[in-house]
C-alpha cells in the first residue's frame, strides 16, 4: 500500500513542525505535509490525494471547523482530525455532532494519544476505501448483500425444518414412545429458553436439539434399545454410541452445528463424567446444559 | 423421569426434582438450575 498522506494545517509553525515530529514516530509510515493557511490547504485537498487532515480550531483566516465544513463537500471519503484547546468546547461538540471528524487532539499532546488518534482513523479509511470498492465491483450494493445473506439464512433454516420433519417421520413410526418423549421436551425447551431470555434463533436450535436428541438411539441395535432389563457392559457401551450415532447424522444432513451439538453432547456431565467427551463445566454450551434437565423433567 | 419406561417406572415430580438436585454440580450445571428452580412450580 501506498504511504498515506497526511495533511496538517496551522498557523504557527512551530506547532505544523512539532506534530509532525510526533507524526513521524508513527508505526507505519505516512507522508506529512503541512500548511499554515487554511485557503492554501483547501486547495490542495481539492487537486491531491489527502488521507487524513488535521487542522487546527484557531487560525485568523478560517477556524478549523468552517475548514472541516469544506473539505467534507469536496472530499466526502478525507478523514479529519481536529485540534484545539479547552476553551473551544462548544466547537468541539459541534465537530463531533455533525460526525465529521474521526479525531480530536487536545494541546499539548502525547504521542500515545496521537498514535492511537491516528490508527483509528486510518481504519476508519480503510474502511471507507472497502465499502466503496465492494460498491464499485458492480456487483451488489451493501443492501443487495444483506438480501442475499437473509435468503441464506431462510434457505438454512426451511432446510432444517425439512430435515426435522422427515427424521420425525422415520422416529415416529419407528418408537412411538421416543417421539412422544421427544415433542415433549421440545415444548419444555421453548418454556425454558423463555427463562434464559434466549435469543429467538436460540429457542429453535434448543427445540428441534430436543427433538433429535435420542436420534441416534434409532442406528442402536433393537435387541439392546429395547431390553427390558438391565443393560450388560457390553450393551451400555453400544447404547452410549446414541449422541455420536446422531450427531453424524445430523451433521450428514448439513443441518445447523449448534443443533448438532447439542445432540452430541447431551449426554455429558458438568464434573466431566459424561459421554462421548467427558467435556466439563463451562465447556459445555448453555443450550447443551440445558438438555439433561429437558430429558429428565419431561413426563 | 416422572414417565414409566420400558426399564423402569415413573416417578413423582417431587422425587424427580429431589434427584435432580442431588447430581447439581455433577450432572448438572448449577447456575442452570437455579434458574429452573425457581421457574418451577410443582
Amino acid at each position: 500500500m501506498n504511504k498515506l498522506r497526511v495533511l496538517i494545517v496551522d498557523d504557527e509553525v512551530g506547532v505544523l513542525n512539532s506534530l509532525t515530529r510526533t507524526l513521524r514516530n508513527y508505526q507505519k509510515p505516512l507522508e506529512v505535509i503541512s500548511e499554515s493557511d487554511p485557503r492554501n490547504a483547501l486547495n490542495q485537498i481539492k487537486t491531491e490525494t489527502i488521507d487524513i487532515l488535521i487542522t487546527d480550531q484557531r487560525m485568523p483566516l478560517m477556524s478549523g471547523l468552517l475548514l472541516i465544513h469544506e473539505a467534507k463537500k469536496l472530499k466526502p471519503d478525507l478523514q479529519m482530525i481536529l485540534k484545539s484547546g479547552y476553551t473551544d468546547f462548544d466547537v468541539v461538540v459541534d465537530a463531533i455532532n455533525d460526525g465529521h471528524i474521526t479525531g480530536f487532539i487536545m494541546k499539548p499532546w502525547l504521542q500515545r494519544e496521537i498514535d492511537l488518534i491516528m490508527t483509528r482513523a486510518i481504519a476508519s479509511k480503510q474502511e471507507r476505501d472497502f465499502i466503496k470498492f465492494v460498491t464499485k465491483q458492480h456487483m451488489l450494493s451493501l443492501e443487495d448483500w444483506k438480501v442475499v445473506v437473509q435468503r441464506l439464512e431462510e434457505d438454512e433454516q426451511s432446510h432444517d425444518e425439512r430435515t426435522v420433519r422427515a427424521l420425525s417421520l422415520l422416529i415416529q413410526p419407528k418408537d412411538a414412545e421416543l417421539y412422544q418423549h421427544s415433542v415433549r421436551i421440545g415444548e419444555l425447551a421453548m418454556h425454558l429458553g423463555n427463562q434464559f431470555s434466549l435469543s429467538k434463533t436460540d429457542l429453535r436450535r434448543l427445540e428441534i436439539g430436543a427433538l433429535l436428541h435420542d436420534l441416534g438411539k434409532v442406528a442402536i441395535r433393537d435387541h439392546i434399545h429395547y431390553k427390558s432389563g438391565k443393560l450388560n457392559e457390553e450393551e451400555f457401551t453400544q447404547m452410549k454410541k446414541h449422541p455420536l450415532y446422531g450427531a453424524e447424522i445430523l451433521e450428514a444432513l448439513g443441518m445447523d452445528p449448534k443443533i448438532v451439538e447439542i445432540v452430541k453432547h447431551h449426554h455429558e456431565h458438568v464434573c466431566g463424567d459424561g459421554y462421548p467427551d467427558g467435556l466439563k463445566g463451562d465447556d459445555i454450551s448453555l443450550l447443551t446444559k440445558l438438555s439433561p434437565f429437558l430429558m429428565h423433567m419431561t413426563p | 423421569m416422572t414417565s414409566d419406561r420400558i426399564y423402569r417406572k415413573g416417578m413423582t415430580p417431587e422425587e424427580t426434582l429431589r434427584i435432580i438436585k442431588e447430581s447439581v454440580g455433577v450432572i448438572y450445571d448449577a447456575k442452570v438450575f437455579s434458574v429452573l428452580e425457581a421457574s418451577i412450580v410443582l
